[in-house]
Formats: structure tokens, sequence, C-alpha cells
């Protein structure tokens, strides 16, 4: 007989712990069908939260060895395949408040989805009474975002969410202010756009883990990005974001490598750089990372242009202002 | 785990409050949650209709129930009001059988060219319900219907389009013209996330896993609910002048044989039985053909549309025994019965509850399938560990709707009899949809209802004077001495075995055919089974997170509504669109052009009937 093993992370309002439960191997399990079957057959204290089984309504997110997923579309066998154990870790979605064991609380989240203003406000030629027009091509720009199922996967593996949640908000969040900011019907998009911006649209920390994670292939920190572009295009280009956004594309414009040694102060303002990163410099310099002659030129000339630096610079400018 | 300890160090202490508070013998002291209270304090409004004379949370409407007609009746229901509302919901609110919903949401927008028209929604919704859909109020719906397309495509649902940039709409089973407007196979899933979106916006405010206990009725009048908070186990009475339920089905009761999600199991429907409203034709339950044989879930239409074959174990296409001429793409009922004919006799694969068929797609290639049915391959995939480009799937029928419901009296406001209390959505019984739902009729009817429930309501609540408490104070010590009495039972069987045999009972007795003898001993299991619950074992005696007790409720008004279910579809001696008795295979207009009305009087379910509204148009035979 074929043992699988499930250490499940429990948690009953006072104590955590780690529990182990055993299970004979059946082929064709879903990682949600086997906790039903520990629930019904072996532990009824066991708590988790499920309803569609098919992908659709994000009740039943939870982590395996560390990765968020939907257990009610991940097959046993793949789960198993995976991580070459028969035996899995399982534990609640991270940065989310833990209600028991794998059951999260949402409440806090949907506060926060707020600062989206989710609702279309429409443009003033659409009424209640009419309805909207809006073209095919037009509905494809925010269509992917529309699959959100707000299971909390991509809020689960942020990293910038882990280290601290008061200034930047949850990856779903983002997307779901970019699909009304995007959205063709909308009187003003940049009405979703302006609460991100103070709310860490520029903090994010590009490790591309919701993108990773996300079940239904949304990107939310494409969606970041996205509206960064809006926001730089309504003129909102103060600020060390959009000033590193601009160093960035200044300097592979001019030789195709960035000039790590103008960054810093490009994008925090000369006097915050000396000040604040000059005992960094110091300890760079120090153990040899990089030598005092090699930072005072690239400090006063540059890096020399790449080859082929004209086909960047055409790539560059084709990009135009981003939608 | 430091994270979770981190949380706790805050909430330890009032969790050991409330656990303190919920051990006591409370006499007439009420345990508001706390968290509960400081989120109410904030929310604006809520002593608008005057200050509360007690300490008990109170809201001029409560809803319960966040799908799609829960969110429409709560932003209608602040919508030029100054009233507090809040919605309850036993999951976070976009987990509903709504999202599941895929083909689309119907609704005439009459461009020009087009020949549709109201009327001919009205005539197909009546000829769909084979004819025991009241008129007036389907003429209602059909109207609002097309007002609410228009108006959630301004609330932001993405529509599919046409070039010119008008919604799309295609057609479906049982209607003249295409009018099911859709977000490519979404639908539901796409109009409840604009739906809690727009609510979310308009600043909505929700009580998360809280759970129906039961609605309170004084002098006739409904004075609120008593709900669980699942988080803290803290059971306690929340005063309202309205209480919209909005719970939606109950086609949980065949268990694993629903494409619907776990939490459908008539939570709303049970109280407001136990609050002495009659469940409206409950017998009438729609099956859809083609479930996976393991949990149920819709392997959509498109699979024999596309040229999917279905086979029994001779490996024979078994509809040319039914249906010769349109073979697999005959209508749901006739191939829903074709496939539970072979299983009985003998022809299918497997046995009881496990038996299934065969739906055959590899004649179609590799290709073919990758590209129109991903899909349902990934389906295949996940619940029979097969893939449809090697091997025939295991497939069987599966309940898929609930036409009956809680008994509503005035459709303009979703009304019940009971003062102060409304229903809508899946949960309500108004009637549109008769004896047998047109596809895209769900998600219409959800939208409609739901906006009218909540105007209703809120027209209502803004007149109501404050409501008493005892009732409420009365019921909530009810239930929480249920929950200590329950959760500390030792022995006993497991409830979730009572469960899964209800849903055999119900499957075998109730299902797609149904005889006078099956649907006798049904109603008989179903009492012992009754018994059995009152003593059965919870197995989780925690306040924190009890999911198992959770299940458990939901499975003792399951029991109920199945009883219910199973004396109306007893009594009903006729087949008529989804109830089909092999006994009387023909409709009788004569004695049965009626509404079952099933009661609760004491422990005993009483039948009634009411007419059917008829208007212009005179039942004939439902042939397509």
């Amino acid at each position: 007989m074929r043992t699988i093993t499930f250490d499940i992370d429990r948690f009953d309002g006072n104590r955590a712990w780690t529990q182990s439960y055993s299970f004979e191997y059946a082929p064709g399990l879903t990682v949600l069908a086997s906790l039903f079957l520990i629930k019904e057959k072996q532990d009824a204290t066991l708590n988790f939260t499920a309803s569609c089984r098919s992908a659709i309504c994000g009740a039943c997110a939870i982590r395996v060895n560390g990765n968020s997923l939907l257990p009610c579309d991940t097959r046993l066998d793949d789960a198993l395949d995976q991580w070459k154990s028969d035996k899995l870790h399982l534990s609640p979605i991270g940065n989310f408040p833990v209600v028991s064991d794998l059951m999260v609380d949402w409440s806090d989240k949907i506060e926060r989805l707020r600062r989206a203003k989710p609702g279309l406000h429409a443009r003033k030629e659409f009424t209640a009474e009419t309805g909207c027009r809006q073209s095919p091509a037009e509905l494809a720009l925010i269509i992917n975002q529309w699959d959100c199922i707000l299971c909390g996967c991509c809020a689960s593996e942020c990293n910038k969410l882990s280290d601290d949640s008061k200034d930047f908000l949850e990856p779903f969040v983002f997307t779901h202010a970019s699909r009304y900011a995007h959205d063709s019907r909308s009187a003003d998009g940049m009405l979703h756009v302006k609460d991100m911006l103070s709310n860490g649209l520029w903090k994010c920390l590009h490790c591309m883990e919701c993108v990773s994670k996300c079940p239904k292939g949304i990107k939310p920190a494409g969606d970041i990005a996205a509206m960064r572009a809006m926001a730089v295009a309504h003129g909102n280009t103060d600020g060390p974001g959009p000033r590193h956004a601009a160093a960035f594309r200044t300097d592979l414009e001019n030789t195709g490598r960035l000039n790590e040694v103008k960054l810093v102060p490009r994008t925090e303002g000369m006097v915050q750089a000396a000040t604040e990163r000059m005992g960094f410099t110091l300890r760079m310099l120090e153990r040899g990372k990089m030598s005092v002659t090699e930072v005072t030129e690239l400090y006063l000339t540059d890096n020399k242009p790449i080859e082929g630096i004209e086909g960047l610079r055409k790539i560059i400018r084709s990009e135009g202002t981003p939608k | 785990m430091s994270e979770h300890n981190k949380d706790d160090d805050a909430s330890l202490s009032r969790r050991t409050f409330l656990a303190a508070c919920a051990a006591l013998p409370v006499a007439s002291s009420v345990v508001v949650d706390p968290a509960v209270a400081a989120e109410t304090a904030a929310a604006p409004g809520l002593t608008a209709a005057g200050a509360s004379p007690s300490d008990l949370l109170t809201f001029d409407v409560l809803i319960i129930g966040a799908g799609g007609a829960g969110l429409r009746a709560a932003v209608y229901a602040m919508r030029n009001t100054n009233l507090s509302v809040a919605v309850v919901s036993k999951t976070m609110p976009t987990r509903s059988a709504t999202c599941m919903a895929e083909g689309g949401f119907n609704g005439v927008l009459q461009f020009p060219g087009q020949k549709d028209s109201l009327d001919s929604h009205s005539f197909d919704t009546v000829k769909g319900s084979d004819y025991l859909g009241d008129q007036d109020v389907i003429d209602f719906f059909v109207e609002k219907a097309s007002e609410a397309v228009r108006e959630t495509d301004f609330w932001g649902t993405p529509y599919n389009r046409t070039e010119d940039g008008r919604v799309a709409q295609r057609f479906m089973a049982g209607h003249q013209y295409p009018r099911t407007n859709y977000s490519a196979d979404k639908t539901g899933h796409a109009l409840l996330h604009a739906n809690f979106d727009y609510a979310v916006g308009a600043g909505v405010k929700f009580l998360i896993d809280h759970q129906l206990l039961d609605v309170a009725i004084e002098d006739g009048v409904c004075t609120g609910a008593v709900l669980r908070n699942v988080h803290t186990g803290v059971i306690a009475p929340v005063r309202a002048r309205a209480v919209i339920l909005a719970t939606g089905g109950y086609t949980r009761i065949f268990w694993l044989r629903t494409s619907t999600p776990y939490i459908s199991t008539g939570d709303g429907t049970a109280a407001a039985l136990r609050a002495g409203l009659p469940f409206k034709d409950p017998e009438m339950i729609q099956f859809h053909p083609t479930g996976v044989a393991h949990g149920g879930v819709l392997i959509t239409e498109a699979a024999r549309g596309d040229g999917g074959y279905l086979l029994n174990n001779k490996g024979e296409r078994f509809m040319q025994r039914y249906a010769p001429a349109k073979m697999e793409l005959a209508p749901r009922d006739i191939t829903a019965r074709a496939i539970e004919t072979e299983i009985r006799e003998g022809r299918g694969f497997g046995e009881g509850m496990e038996a299934y068929v065969l739906i055959d797609l590899r004649h179609l290639g590799r290709e073919k399938i990758m590209a129109r049915l991903p899909q349902i391959r990934h389906v295949g995939l996940l619940f029979e560990n097969t893939d449809l480009v090697d091997k025939p799937l295991a497939i069987r029928s599966t309940a898929h709707y609930s036409m009956g419901g809680i008994d509503v009296v005035d459709y303009h406001s979703l009304a019940t009899a009971i003062p102060g209390l409304f229903a809508a959505g899946e949960c309500a019984c108004e009637s549109i949809h008769g004896a047998n739902r047109l596809g895209g009729n769900s998600l219409a009817a959800a939208m409609v209802t739901g906006k009218e429930a909540g105007i209703g309501a809120a027209a209502y609540a803004a007149k109501a004077s404050m409501p008493g408490e005892a009732t409420l104070l009365r019921l909530a010590n009810q239930w929480r001495d249920h929950f200590r009495e329950a959760t500390s039972r030792t022995t006993g069987v497991n409830f979730v075995e009572l469960r899964d045999r209800m849903a055999k009972v119900l499957w075998d007795g109730m299902g797609i055919f149904r005889t006078e003898k099956g649907l006798a001993a049904a109603s008989e299991s179903l009492r012992d089974l009754q018994k059995e619950y009152a003593s059965a074992k919870v197995g989780n005696p925690g306040l924190v997170g009890n999911t198992a007790y959770t299940h458990y409720i939901e499975v003792g008004n399951m029991l109920s509504l199945a009883r219910c279910a199973a004396l109306a579809a007893l009594n009903r001696r006729e087949s008529r669109g989804a109830h089909t008795r092999e006994d009387y295979p023909k409709r009788d207009d004569v004695n049965f052009l009626r509404h079952s009305l099933v009661s609760l009087k004491g422990d005993d379910y009483v039948l009634d009937y009411k007419p059917v509204v008829i208007k212009r148009f005179k039942p004939e035979e439902r042939t397509y």
C-alpha cells in the first residue's frame, strides 16, 4: 500500500502546530478531494474553505510546500510528481490573517480593495438605460484582468506585502484598479490610478511572484507597470519611482547600459544619495565591488554606447508612450 | 507559524473572552461579537431610521447571501436611501453559484433590425416552464431583464461585443432568437465580479463568514436574523427592519451528483420554512444530462454540440434508441433520461452512485479537442484522471438548478407573506421558471429579482418601526444551546454519512425518474435520516472556524428541504418539465396546473396548492 502524508499547519485560535495525516494513495484525486477525505474520514476539526471545486470561485487557495495554488485545480499525482515525494506540507496562504488551519480572513482585504474604486464610472455618453459601446479590441485590453477570482494567491506570494503591507496593496487590488483604468468605457481612468499612486504603485519589487503564482494567468505586476505608465502620461513624474524609471530609460537610450553610479542620485536626488547612500558606496569600494577610478569615470562621462545602439534606440522610441 | 502568532497576539484576549462568553449559561445577556460591533459602528447611517434602544446590532436592511441577487439587492437597498445595509455571507462573497454560470444572461436588447421581442422572450419562458411559470411575473421579468443587461454593462460587466460595439448575443436551447448576452464561457463569473466590484465601490458592508441560523418572526413580522460568526463561533441576533434572503438553491441535496458549489444547501429556504413560509414547487429540480461521474462538475453542452458520442458498456451510441434523429443533440431532459435508462437497465458502468456512461470525443482528434474544448478536457483530467484525447470520459446526469423556492407573494417587491421578509435569486420562487428553467434565465432572474428586492425591502424598511427583540434573543439562546449540545456529542453516526445516504436515497427515489413507490420510500428514509441526524456526531467542539458545525447545520437544512420536495413530488401525479413520473407520464393540466406549497406545522410537512397565473399564453403541449 502506498501511503500519502499531508503535514498540515494547524491553528485553533490559540495554539499553532503541524499535524500529520496519512491516507492510502488513490489515482485521480485532487489535492482538495484529499483534504475532504481527511476531514470526513479522519478529523472533523480540520478547517479549510472550498466552494466550486472547479477553479472559478477562488475559495480554496492554500500553500503546498510553500507554493500558493488552488487545491481543487491541482491533481495529487501532479503535486507528488512535482515534489518527488509522497509527503506534502500544506499551509494557509500567506499575508492573510489566519482564522483556523487553512482558513483565512478576507474582511480587511475587501476594505483594501475599496481603494481601487472598483466599479465602472462610465463616460457621459453612456447611461444605465442604454448601456455602453465597446469594440472587441477595446474589450481585449482588459479581459485578462477580469479572470481574477480573488483567490489570494498573488497576495500570498507578494514579497513587498510580506515586508510591509502599510504602504502597498495586494496585487489583485492593482489588477482591479487596472481593469477599470484601461476600460474604454471609463470616463476617467486616472480615477482608479490616483489612489494606487498613494498606495505603493511605485513600490512593487518586481519579483514577479504574483505573475508566476496566479492560477488564472493574470499579470498583476504588468498591471502595476501599465498604471505607472498611465500616471506618468498624466504628469505624475515627480518622486523616486518615476525618476528611477526615467533614469533607466535615459541610460538605455544613451548607451544601452545602466549607469549605476548615476542611477541612485537621479532617482533619489543628489543630497539624499550623498547622505544616505555614502556608507553603502564606501563599503562597495572597500570590498572591491567597484574601483574609485571606475566610479569617477562613470560619474563624469558615461558608459560607451553598446554595439547596435541605434537599433535599441529605435525599439525604445517605437514603444512611445505606453497605453 | 510566526505570522499566525503575530496575528494572534492581538486577538488572543478577544478569543479567550468570547470562548468564556459562549461557555456561560446565557440567561438574558446577548453576546455581540465585538469585531462585528466595531465594524458596524463605523458604518454610516447605522441609526438612520432611529436609534437602537438596546445594544443589539441593528440594520435597516439585512441581506443574507452575497451572490448575484444579494449584491444587486444591497446596491439598490442603499441607493437614494440613508438606510444602514449589510450583506451577510457564509463565505467570502464571490464564492457563490453565480460565478459558475457559463452560458449567459438572457435579455432582449431590441437592436435595430432584430426580430426578437419581449413578448417572444416571455413566450419562450412560459413554454420552457411547461406552463407552470406565472405569466404576469414572467412579463415583468423579461422587461426588467432587458434593462438589467444594459445596466450591468454600465456597471462594468465585460460582455463580449459585436464589431459595432454592442453586447454580443448567442443562441441557447429553447429560445427562438439569440438573446443570451455573454462573456466568453464565464458569464456568471464576469457578472458576479462586476456586481461585487460595484457593491464594494458603493460602500456596501459585508459580514463575511457569517452563517444564517434562523430568521426571527415576532407578532407576524420579521425582526431580523440569528447569525453565527464562523471565525469566532459567536452566535448573535441581528435585528433588522427588513431581511432579504438570497441564499441560492438546494441542489446539494444530491450532494456529489450536482453541478453546484458545496455551499448550495438551501439555508435561507430552510430558515424561511421554519419561520412559517411555504416552500413553493420544491419538487422542481433541473437535471443537466452531463456531469463528471465523480463530483458532478458540468461537462457543457459544447461537448455534444461539437460532435461527442454518448456510449454504453456495449460501445453503442445509445441515443439512437431515444432520439434517432437528433442523437446526442437531443434536448437536456431526453438525454438525461436516456443516460439513466441505460444505467438502470445494466448497460452502464459501475454501481450505485458510482455508475456512469461514457462520452467519447476521440474521433474529433487531438487538434479539435485542444482548440475547441480545452476546458472540458481539463475537467476530465482533474476529476476522472481521463484525457479525452485518448479515452472516453465517465459521465452521468447531475442536478443543476432549483426552480422551487421561498414563496414570493409580490413579484414587484419580492415580498413574502411575512412583512419584512423578502426573497430573491435561486432561493426565491416568484415563479419565473415553473417546472423547467431555460438556459440563460438564471442569471437574468438573479439580476432582476435582486434589484427589485433591494428596492422593495428599502421602501418597507424606511417606514417600518423598530422591531422587537424577544424572539431574536430566544432564538439566539436556543442556537447557543444547540451548538453546545451538538458539538459535545461523543457518540452517534458521523453526520456526513447521513448526508451521503440522503444523496443516494434522493437520487434513487427522486432523481430523473420518479414513481409512487420510489418517492414513498424516499420520504420514509428521509424521516429516518432526520431522526438519526438529531443525535449524530459533529466531531468538532471548537468555537474558532468550526466548519464541521457549519456543515452539520447545512445537512439538517437539506434533510428538511428534501422532505418537502419528496412530499410534493409524491403528490404531483403527472409529468411536467423536470418532474418525470414514470407512473404518470403525461402532463395533467386538469389536476396539476398549480403550484405545490409545502409548509412546516410543528414537525409535520403539510402540502397545499395555489393556482398558476395564466394570461395570454394558453397551455399547449410542449414540443420543440
